[in-house]
């Protein structure tokens, strides 16, 4: 399943096309994207929940995420299938019919950042936003959603919001009165960004999801999805090094210097030993992780708190060791390291899990 | 891949917790080495050793036959979390339990498996080993004790020094590699063979270690005597035989480090948080970022050893994990002591509970990235399996 999938996706993304795409205006290709949303693989946890060859869910996800990484990706696959589907799942009649050919010509935007009160410890940090409730269950909306991927391309947003007590999925057509995007490049080209910004938007109880179709209450609903797409997010990570300490064995093994390969030296033996056993670590402790959550265990949280920080810094650690192992040559533009480094920086900023997170969960629990 | 344990392992792990509540004496329990004479440990150790074997729960990994549990990597699991949740000391014999006895089994004849296996269980009979040198340490096929053959008295007679010989001074029998022959290469001509300790050509000179305690020994040999046939395998293939032997070095301690590096995190954070004026509950909005890292590192260290026991319980191999997982552990697990003395502050440098108990801890970690095979070691290991150029001579 997974070399279909990296096949899959060797065939749609080409350097040249990644390229093309991230210094393009819009920094966005809806015709990859229709290929992407078409092909049935951003389902990964529905073919999960089929009960065929596929790894229970979320162990697939770190798998498909690993393929992403490789691959990287310049769509919200890991936010659509990490999170969205698996949301959209528990809820019958909520949004698109989930087929095929859902969010073909349909890019959904996503934030998770609002939910992540819901698993780290603490205060929610202040949001820019305000929301209402009428009686009728309406909300009406006014502020501002930072860093919202892909938002000024996509047609939808999917927005978690907190109610006070409970909480709530909203979706907000992007193309109506009240709603601008404001688009923001970010450190990675292949991610473009935007702040969504709402003035008096309501939306109508339909659009609003409050329980999943078994009733049960959308805090836990999103708190679930928020584990598998932090899985999912370290799976990216885990994919993403492995590539590049094969890029940087291949590049080590053939670069001579003194009459000698450099990768025969220890200096630099060591230093990519180092980045090999990272990545097995990281692999370790995301599918230790990924199979606590399919088995219902009680302290999963923490440990994908614990792998995602751990995932997070091990993909920097290794493309840093990545560019320096390649010498000058790591430096330029054209050996395109530094694609998975921005990456790499872009996902530990964005919808980072810090560890003063980890540190105020495991000071709560103490 | 399936992290959980089989029912069958769970059952097992159900009757041994039930005897260990019965059998293990209060004082066993969450046993610390510090504040006894290394004297004291060992007999604690000997003591556990052979209530072990009375009770029928020693050699957990030994086939039935030799008298031992014959335990699959699930069962073994469970037996290993176990005996770390409680605390329980070491037993005295484990290092010949866990690596001389297979060898023994896999290379011995009958009669010495029938002299040697029954009292090294029953803990009648202590073992120590015998392989680094002064000049042999990570590079052990540098070994320069030779065995000269005398067939007339039947003996080998050995003559050279050991080094890093751990009990050596409590030790009834040693298992030695010595040079019986030359070889066309360095790793030829060696043979692993049975001497005893008390006789006069034994000289034991313990070492004091960072602790301050004489756990391991300099052993000189001057014509000490091995039987013939107590040579374990073919004379002059000793080197394959030593390394069958390390090789068994590995599963189950993989558990046991990695459960009491979660168990001494969480007890460390506790005593962390008791030293701060308010207590735990209010003040500091949250543990030092090193404390975190720690917890971390103590679940990635666990997640690698049961990632390792999934395969070898699916007969998968192994390969350079197990190099990895050392090097994961002994650093991070160093760190983490290193790291919780600091945050201690001054408390950290004085001599009263909990802080001294740490500071030992800590010193006693700093042999992780040595033995078994140095860091610098384990990384030359995994670069070698990642293809990377060979270092020539320069």
């Amino acid at each position: 399943m997974r070399s279909s999938l990296r096949s899959f996706l060797s065939r749609t993304i080409t350097e040249s096309g990644y390229e093309q795409i991230c210094s393009s205006d819009s920094g966005f290709d809806g015709s990859l994207w229709n290929q992407l949303a078409g092909s049935g693989w951003l389902d990964v946890a529905a073919m999960s929940s089929d009960g065929d060859e596929v790894s229970a869910w979320p162990i697939s996800g770190v798998h498909m995420g690993e393929e992403f990484g490789r691959a990287l990706v310049p769509a919200p696959v890991e936010l659509v299938t990490g999170f969205l589907l698996p949301v959209l799942h528990r809820l019958a009649g909520f949004g698109p019919v989930l087929d095929d050919s859902t969010f073909v010509d349909d890019l959904p935007a996503v934030t998770i950042e609002p939910a992540l009160a819901l698993i780290r410890a603490g205060a929610p940090r202040p949001g820019g936003l305000t929301v209402d409730t009428t009686a009728d269950g309406t909300l009406s909306l006014s502020g501002s959603v930072p860093s919202v991927q892909f938002a000024a391309s996509a047609r939808t947003l999917y927005l978690p919001v907190s109610l006070g007590a409970t909480w709530a999925l909203a979706r907000i057509p992007l193309d109506q009165a009240g709603v601008a995007t404001v688009s923001t490049r970010s450190i990675d080209p292949g991610r473009t960004c935007a702040t969504v910004v709402v003035t008096d938007v309501s939306v109508p109880a339909a659009d609003v999801a409050t329980t999943a179709a078994d009733g049960e209450p959308m805090a836990a609903v999103l708190a679930e999805a928020l584990r598998s797409y932090l899985l999912v997010l370290d799976g990216k990570a885990i994919g993403a090094a492995q590539l590049l300490l094969e890029k940087t064995v291949a590049y080590v093994t053939q670069r001579t210097q003194f009459g000698v390969p450099v990768g025969s030296f220890q200096a630099l033996k060591h230093r990519i030993a180092d980045m090999a056993t990272s990545i097995e670590a990281a692999r370790s402790i995301a599918s230790y992780a990924a199979w606590q959550v399919a088995q219902g265990h009680q302290d999963s949280t923490e440990m994908v708190l614990s792998s995602r920080i751990f995932c997070s810094e091990m993909y920097r650690n290794v493309c840093e060791s990545a560019i320096q192992c390649h010498g000058g040559m790591g430096f330029t533009w054209e050996q395109r390291l530094h694609y998975w480094y921005k990456s790499a920086l872009f996902d530990a900023a964005v919808d980072g899990i810090a560890v003063e997170d980890l540190g105020r969960l495991l000071r709560k629990s103490a | 891949m399936d992290f959980a344990l089989s029912p069958a392992a769970e059952k097992f792990r159900a009757r041994f917790v039930e005897w260990l509540d019965a059998e293990l004496p209060e004082e066993w329990r969450n046993y610390s080495m510090h504040g006894s004479t290394f004297d004291e440990v060992v007999e604690v150790r000997r003591a556990w050793g052979r209530l072990l074997h009375a009770g029928g729960w020693a050699g957990p990994s030994w086939p039935v036959a030799h008298g031992g549990l014959g335990l699959g990597t699930e069962e073994l699991t469970a037996y290993c979390e176990e005996l770390v949740r409680c605390g329980a000391p070491e037993p005295m014999n484990s290092n010949a339990i866990g690596i001389l006895a297979p060898t023994i089994m896999k290379y011995g004849t009958v009669e010495q498996k029938e002299r040697f296996l029954p009292p090294m269980l029953a803990h009648d009979e202590l073992w120590c080993q015998g392989f680094s040198e002064p000049a042999a340490g990570s590079d052990l096929a540098g070994l320069a004790t030779t065995a000269t053959h005398d067939p007339g008295d039947g003996v080998y007679r050995i003559n050279g020094q050991k080094l890093w010989t751990s009990r050596g001074q409590y030790a009834d029998w040693c298992y030695v590699l010595a040079r019986t022959g030359q070889g066309s290469k360095r790793h030829e001509g060696i043979s692993m063979m049975l001497m005893p300790m008390h006789q006069p050509g034994v000289d034991v000179r313990p070492l004091r270690n960072i602790t301050g305690s004489s756990e391991f020994n300099e052993l000189f040999l001057t014509d000490a005597t091995a039987q013939d046939c107590d040579v374990i395998g073919p004379v002059g293939d000793g080197w394959q035989v030593a390394n069958f032997a390390l090789s068994n070095e590995r599963g189950p301690r993989l558990i046991e480090r990695a459960l009491t590096f979660k168990q001494e995190q969480t007890k460390g954070l506790e005593d962390l948080m008791g030293t701060w004026d308010d207590g735990p509950s209010a003040g500091v909005d949250a543990v030092p970022d090193s404390m975190v890292a720690a917890h971390i590192d103590a679940r990635v260290v666990d997640a690698m050893a049961h990632r390792i026991l999934a395969l070898t319980a699916e007969g998968a191999s192994v390969g350079v994990l197990a190099s990895m997982s050392k090097l994961i552990w002994s650093e991070g697990y160093q760190r983490f002591l290193s790291a919780l003395v600091e945050a201690f502050g001054a408390d950290g440098a004085s001599d009263v509970a909990p802080f001294a108990v740490w500071q030992d801890r800590l010193l006693r970690s700093r042999a992780g990235t040595i033995y078994g095979g140095t860091s610098e070691v384990q990384r030359n290991i995994i670069a070698k399996s990642l293809g990377l150029p060979a270092s020539g001579p320069r």
